[in-house]
């Protein structure tokens, strides 16, 4: 999993039976590009819209305003829809325990929905993709992936200030721009050992 | 296709973004043994994906030992492609604290560039001179469109960096995934 890499994969709508364990690796069916290409790409115009009109109504908070901020995740996995154009997207960043969700978009289409969450669950089932939820998204992904110890976390999220919860699994973090959240962290990162 | 001068907003955006390559080896900041025995995953995460060029690991603020990447040690330290060492240096010196998927195809592509090209890049001391100062290097380069490129890469670690320092990436990720099981429209 090399983090000098910046790795797009285009695919169809996934099926619950495909592998992924090709999320960790550097070869197909990602591509290598060069991110100066990406961020100046039509394609990376289409992920930013989408990517917008996902979460402009959240609130002013989010403000993602142009698409080079893209290019801080190195790991793209784009989902097409039937006539090919794009439907999703989830997107990840390498760290030394893993590859860690970023962003996750859809056209709110059900079928993109659907897509995304096979995506993240059979993504996060890997050794080396974690990623840190809340609300829906933990909603969406209980049963389906491993949880981390709230500990873990804790090595993980090194530097911040975490408050565990009694559980040994959530624990609360300030977010920026946002205030006190409840987190989980779930998947398989790699342990420091 | 000359470098165009820098308007208002792209300086300030500059003088902002300094920090980012402020990390050459004599101003790196010295943890004590015991901090970096107790933060060592955090620093390990910190020189493998590029947010630091590296950490300075001494007693009583003096440097005995540093932390950085294995890439970077073996692309300096080892037997090697002296163009590709070059070319690291360059990057090391001129995207600074950019993130190792920026810097490394930067270091691919000035690797393939004649010695003389490199020489003159190596010279430089930051990508944020006026342009005149960028269009005289230019002139003289075989391949100028490299240093064309070396720019737009700083001005990508730029917006990066300053996304990161507003807390951008912290945000959209929290809110990222609401739309998995929540209507557009927000709570």
């Amino acid at each position: 999993m090399n983090p000098a890499l910046f790795l797009v994969a285009k695919l169809p709508s996934p099926s619950d039976e495909e592998c992924y364990e090709w999320v960790t690796s550097d070869g197909a069916p990602f591509e290598s590009i060069d991110p100066l290409d990406f961020v100046a790409g039509a394609e990376a115009r289409v992920l930013f819209d989408l990517y917008r009109d996902a979460y402009s109504a959240l609130g002013p908070a989010l403000n993602v305003s142009q698409p080079a901020e893209l290019a801080e995740y190195n790991r793209w996995v784009i989902v097409r829809d039937a006539r090919g154009a794009i439907m999703a997207f989830v997107c990840f960043k390498t760290t030394s325990w893993g590859l860690k969700l970023g962003l996750v978009a859809t056209n709110d289409s059900p079928e993109a929905k659907d897509a995304v969450k096979t995506i993240l669950h059979r993504t996060l089932a890997e050794d080396a993709v974690y990623a840190e939820v809340s609300n829906g998204v933990e909603a969406a992904l209980r049963g389906h992936v491993p949880m981390v110890g709230v500990s873990a976390a804790q090595e993980i999220l090194a530097g911040m200030r975490i408050e565990p919860d009694e559980d040994g699994l959530h624990y609360r973090r300030t977010i920026r721009n946002v205030g006190p959240k409840k987190k989980l962290m779930v998947g398989r990162p790699l342990s420091s050992e | 296709m000359a470098i165009q001068p820098a308007d208002s907003a792209a300086k300030k955006k500059k003088a902002k973004a300094q920090p980012i390559r402020t990390g050459v080896p004599a101003a790196f900041s010295v943890m004590n043994i015991r901090a970096a025995r107790e933060n060592l995953p955090g620093i390990v995460d910190a020189v493998t994906t590029g947010r630091s060029r590296g950490v300075a690991v001494g007693r009583r603020g003096k440097p005995n030992a540093l932390v950085v990447s294995y890439e970077v040690y073996e692309s300096l330290i080892g037997r090697g492609d002296k163009k590709r060492k070059l070319a690291l240096l360059i990057t090391e010196e001129l995207l600074g604290d950019a993130p190792q998927h920026i810097r490394m195809p930067a270091v691919e592509e000035l690797s393939r560039l004649p010695m003389d090209d490199l020489v003159r890049l190596f010279k430089l001391d930051s990508l944020s001179l006026p342009p005149g100062e960028l269009n005289a290097v230019r002139a003289r380069m075989a391949h100028p469109e490299a240093l064309d490129r070396l720019c737009q890469r700083f001005e990508l670690a730029v917006t990066l960096s300053l996304a990161r320092e507003a807390g951008l990436y912290e945000t959209a990720e929290d809110l990222s995934g609401s739309a998995l099981t929540e209507p557009v429209s927000g709570e």
